[in-house]
């Protein structure tokens, strides 16, 4: 078995899809999320040492809904490196990079909104198992090709159903993260539009003050809006737990479609087929697929190329050793 | 967390009954600008322990580029800020409420606001509600050369920082805005070390030592075409250390244009000075300026 082997030669011209989406890709991976996580840290430590000390409500306010605006950073981030593939808008010819790079102001909306209507199709779409939403081209569909045996494609097949189960509970919290902090976290952006507590209370109908710890104006609507208590600490702590686990789903996002692009080496003018090594993503917590199948999928599993001459030499071999 | 619920309200009280007329700008505007302390020190720290992380990542030889790119959005958030304020100020006396003008301004009315001002930095005064020898012309002769003397002194500090902060804004903002949206800023690495990134970057010349690409893709849906544009932008040591000077200086003049605006309305006054402005004309203007001083 080679090293490597050349590519097929109707690969598309790697310079319009392949190397593009790569870049776009590791920039998500290694970048702007380690970025998200650093700022979201931060901004956590800050928001829950100025509280604590009780001294200032109006710093208490601003630096907690900085800890909310950097959740819902790393919620757009997550939102942003899925929707290539999840909900697409352009048409696709050149690959996830073109919509990664084009504003689109509704998607994290449309994107958390509808993730509870999701099949796990559409979820199997995030691991990278199904190419694009509505695709026939699946992975296991590509291993099994590939004569993956049958008891990894069965440790595969079931890894593929624990995923989207899931991603389909971490969706059902991010989406709830986002409806909770998204005001919130404009109110920081546009402004840093806090109602100052020596002037401003939220009243019920009949006057009577209602504890609020987080009180903003609204960036685009006549109200205000506000954070029922005493305590902005619970919110800040969620606001943490929200924004790691939506950099967790923006970092596995890309590294399941960085996988089928990482086993590609590009040397020169030249494309080259690399072993693949553990092919089949998957995220799940400890329990949802058997120790059998859990064992099967921690083992190290490389998949190397054979060149089509060398399977005919071998072939031809065979023939002649018959 | 529970939103604004239809039986909930909000009450801005303590409030002077007449911060609704025009040249207060409403209650929410007044109610804003008090605000003026705690939004500085919330984005002057943001700022100095975004770039604080990233000096020891430089200094460990860490990847420096996700560092760099949290202080650059912090900035770009801190610009925000000062454009919105001075967008809301000119709506002052016009009737329209300027708390509306501050919340619903866009990237352009902002882009606007930094290059106007800093393309005719004569109207700042104006702008920024300082006196100026037309509004002056009413008082007393002592009085109005104390007034234009402390108010030349800040008008040259503040011409200064709104021109750095006007020269920071298109870069900031477009950083801030990927950051924020979670748009790819590609490290100059991966487009100009092998494999590179193929048809992004392609033609750009490799001049700085750390940038990233900023790539922006528009879409004709209904001709299903496609556009892209890309730019390097320098995040260097040194880009982002005068940038970083530059957010300091939006944040400060932010927080003193507010607070003026706050000190006016409160106390009645047509004008309001930084002390430390006053403290720099001559003993005995600061002595005229103090005889007339409120609140």
């Amino acid at each position: 078995m080679a090293d490597r082997v050349p590519a097929p030669a109707d690969v598309s011209d790697p310079r319009l899809m392949l190397l593009p989406n790569r870049a776009c890709l590791l920039s998500v991976r290694e970048t702007l999320s380690p970025a998200r996580r650093a700022a979201l840290v931060d901004a956590e430590r800050v928001a829950r040492g100025v509280i604590r000390k009780g001294r200032d409500r109006d710093r208490a306010q601003a630096a907690a809904l900085a800890c909310l605006w950097e959740a819902t950073a790393c919620l757009e981030l997550a939102a942003n490196v899925a929707a290539p593939w999840v909900d697409p808008q352009v048409p696709a010819e050149n690959g996830g990079w073109v919509e990664m790079t084009r504003y689109d102001a509704a998607r994290p909306n449309r994107f958390y909104e509808s993730s509870h209507n999701w099949d796990d199709d559409r979820y199997a779409v995030l691991s990278g198992h199904v190419s694009v939403r509505g695709s026939e081209h699946t992975l296991l569909a590509l291993l099994a090709e590939a004569g993956v045996n049958p008891e990894l494609m069965g440790a595969y097949e079931e890894a593929q159903r624990a995923t989207a189960s899931f991603l389909r509970e971490v969706f059902l919290q991010l989406a709830r993260g986002w409806k909770q902090f998204r005001a919130y976290a404009a109110a920081y952006e546009h402004g840093l539009l806090f109602v100052p507590s020596h002037v401003g209370d939220v009243v019920d109908e009949d006057d009577n003050v209602i504890p609020h710890a987080l009180l903003v104006f609204q960036t685009r609507h006549e109200g205000s809006l506000g954070d029922v208590g005493d305590d902005p600490e619970p919110a800040v702590q969620q606001a943490k737990y929200i924004g790691e686990l939506a950099c967790d789903v923006a970092e596995h996002v890309a590294d399941s479609r960085l996988r089928s692009v990482e086993v590609l080496e590009f040397d020169g003018d030249e494309v080259f087929f690399r072993p693949w090594t553990n092919p089949f993503p998957y995220w799940f917590r400890r329990g949802a697929v058997s120790e059998a199948t859990l064992a099967l999928l921690e083992k190290d599993i490389t998949l190397s190329w054979i060149r089509v001459e060398d399977a005919e030499l071998e072939d031809r071999a065979s023939e002649r050793s018959d | 967390m529970a939103g604004q619920g239809e039986s909930r309200s909000l009450r801005l009280r303590d409030l002077p009954g007449y911060v609704g007329e025009s040249f207060a700008g409403g209650p929410r505007f007044v109610a804003y600008c008090l605000g003026a302390d705690a939004r500085a020190w919330c984005r002057r720290e943001a700022v100095g322990r975004a770039w604080a992380a990233h000096r020891r990542a430089v200094a460990r030889g860490a990847d420096p580029y996700p560092t760099a790119l949290v202080v650059a959005q912090r900035l770009g958030v801190a610009l925000e800020d000062l454009a919105r304020l001075v967008i809301a100020i000119g709506t002052l006396h016009s009737g329209e409420d300027a708390f509306d003008a501050l919340r619903r301004a866009s990237i352009d009315d902002m882009t606007e606001i930094f290059s106007a001002v800093a393309g005719d930095p004569d109207r700042l005064p104006e702008k920024l509600l300082l006196p100026t020898p037309q509004t002056t012309k009413d008082l007393p002769d002592d009085q109005r050369e104390a007034l234009l003397q402390a108010a030349d002194i800040l008008a040259t500090r503040w011409t200064a920082q709104w021109e750095r902060a006007a020269s920071g804004w298109l870069l900031l903002l477009k950083l801030a805005k990927s950051m924020r949206h979670g748009a790819p800023l590609i490290p100059r690495e991966a487009i100009v070390e092998p494999p590179g990134a193929g048809v992004l970057g392609e033609g750009l010349e490799d001049i700085f030592a750390r940038w990233v690409l900023v790539v922006e893709t528009t879409a004709d849906h209904k001709a299903r075409t496609h556009k892209t544009s890309y730019a390097g932008v320098d995040i260097g040591d040194d880009t982002l250390g005068r940038a970083r000077q530059v957010g300091l200086d939006a944040i400060a003049l932010t927080k003193q244009v507010a607070e003026a605006h706050a000190h006016r309305v409160m106390t009645q006054s047509k004008w309001a000075l930084p002390r430390d402005s006053i403290k720099l004309i001559p003993p005995a203007l600061q002595r005229i300026l103090k005889e007339h001083e409120r609140g």
